[in-house]
């Protein structure tokens, strides 16, 4: 009974954010920018985290925000209200750094060396004792540089999902597809992200 | 291990499995390896809530509204909205008030509507809100209850006589501004009657070299042209 009265609270909470941005979407639409000013305030943390996320370095995620946010403020005419403001805000950024991640593929095949690096120097690598490989920095580090490793798609959906934590119909509004189909994309990444590094996870429990 | 299995363990280290599949993963967990994949795909989700810690964002709203700038867009900093509707009503609105209080203040051609002999005399736009005027008022030939008029229509001879025959030497202005009495048979008051009249010689006053003029009494036989 606790957890259907968190549940219905969470809800409510959602709905008046929902209705909160949707009437500061309608005001901004008719001009006013201090309207549009407040939704920036209000979602730039998040949208900015998902973009830290996705390209892993500060200064190219404040670029995808600023970029995320022109977009929005360009197109807030084809906002559709039943949607949530932020899920649209996150779907802009998943199609920016989709956008980047495919004409940035030099870098990412460095970066995908250079996680590979990391990999094997976290299993093979000159520290005798392997448990102390996994000490938590090094572990974060590693994580992170598997992460940047991962295509595109599959990074997207770890990251709404496992750093996020977004509902799934959250995830398939902001990926364009159905709720069934984000479950299946998640747990893709998730075995692709496994497969990159469970030898080294491995080799902790070991 | 089977990739179902994977499946199953990666969905309950997750916490997205439903009850049926935790049942399903307990009876796996007897198998040490599946154990042991278990706990790793548990390790791996930990790992990624470290990965949640992100630098602190620097993005200002001044930074967001310097590159709407640069993209061509303009945002606008009132709450107003349709802005583009209030200028140019506003702008009509204040030239219509300007107008209005122009035509108020410059003087302008009336005719009182006595009848076609009606004289034209020159009177000031009084104001709708102000009273009528006075009983006494009335009675003096310059006010003479103007009302709004017909400029095109030409003023009769007989009111232009008496104010080119008093005027006939002084300038356009003194013509304007001198009180004109009314010549209106109808017309309530007495026509030329205590009121003063100037007559204008045209032979020059040795003493001062001006025009000589001559006050009369009264304009009552005072005999108007040439």
């Amino acid at each position: 009974m606790p957890a259907l009265a968190i549940k219905m609270e969470a809800s409510v909470i959602r709905r008046i954010e929902m209705d909160a941005d949707g009437a500061l979407v309608q005001r901004a639409r008719q001009g006013d920018f201090s309207a549009f000013e407040e939704l920036f305030e209000r979602h730039r943390t998040l949208v900015y985290r998902f973009a830290y996320q996705m390209v892993q370095r500060r200064d190219d995620a404040e670029d995808l925000v600023q970029e995320a946010f022109v977009r929005a403020y360009q197109n807030l005419h084809r906002y559709r209200d039943e949607a949530k403001f932020t899920t649209w805000l996150l779907r802009i950024v998943t199609n920016l750094s989709t956008d980047q991640a495919r004409m940035g593929q030099r870098r990412l095949a460095l970066e995908q060396q250079e996680a590979g690096g990391a990999l094997d120097w976290m299993t093979v690598g000159t520290i005798q004792d392997p448990v102390q490989n996994l000490e938590e920095d090094r572990r974060k580090i590693a994580l992170r540089k598997a992460l940047a490793a991962l295509p595109i798609h599959h990074r997207t959906v770890i990251v709404l999902r496992d750093l996020e934590e977004r509902e799934y119909p959250d995830i398939a509004r902001t990926l364009g597809c159905s709720v069934g189909g984000a479950k299946l994309r998640v747990l893709r990444a998730r075995r692709a992200l496994r497969d990159r590094v469970g030898p080294l996870i491995g080799e902790e429990s070991s | 291990m089977k990739r179902r299995d994977e499946d199953l363990l990666l969905k309950v280290a997750f916490g997205d499995a439903t009850a049926d599949e935790v049942a399903r993963a307990d009876g796996l967990s007897r198998d040490p390896e599946a154990s042991r994949r278990l706990a790793e795909l548990r390790r791996m989700r930990e790992g990624l809530h470290l990965l949640r810690e992100v630098p602190e964002a620097q993005i200002s709203t001044e930074r967001l509204r310097d590159a709407l700038l640069r993209n061509g867009l303009k945002p606008e900093r009132s709450g107003w909205g349709l802005g583009w509707v209030w200028m140019p009503a506003g702008a009509l609105a204040a030239t219509f008030l300007i107008a209005s209080w122009v035509m108020r203040q410059s003087p302008t051609l009336v005719r009182s509507d006595a009848g076609p002999s009606a004289p034209v005399v020159l009177a000031k736009r009084e104001p709708v809100s102000k009273p009528l005027p006075s009983a006494a008022q009335e009675q003096s030939p310059t006010v003479a209850v103007p009302t709004f008029v017909n400029e095109s229509a030409p003023p009769s001879i007989s009111s232009r006589r008496p104010g080119q025959a008093a005027n006939r030497h002084g300038s356009g202005r003194a013509k304007r501004a001198a009180p004109l009495p009314s010549l209106d048979p109808g017309h309530s008051e007495e026509p030329f009657s205590s009121d003063a009249i100037v007559m204008i010689e045209p032979e020059a006053d040795d003493a001062t070299g001006a025009q000589r003029a001559v006050e009369m009494e009264s304009g009552a036989d005072v005999l108007v042209g040439g």
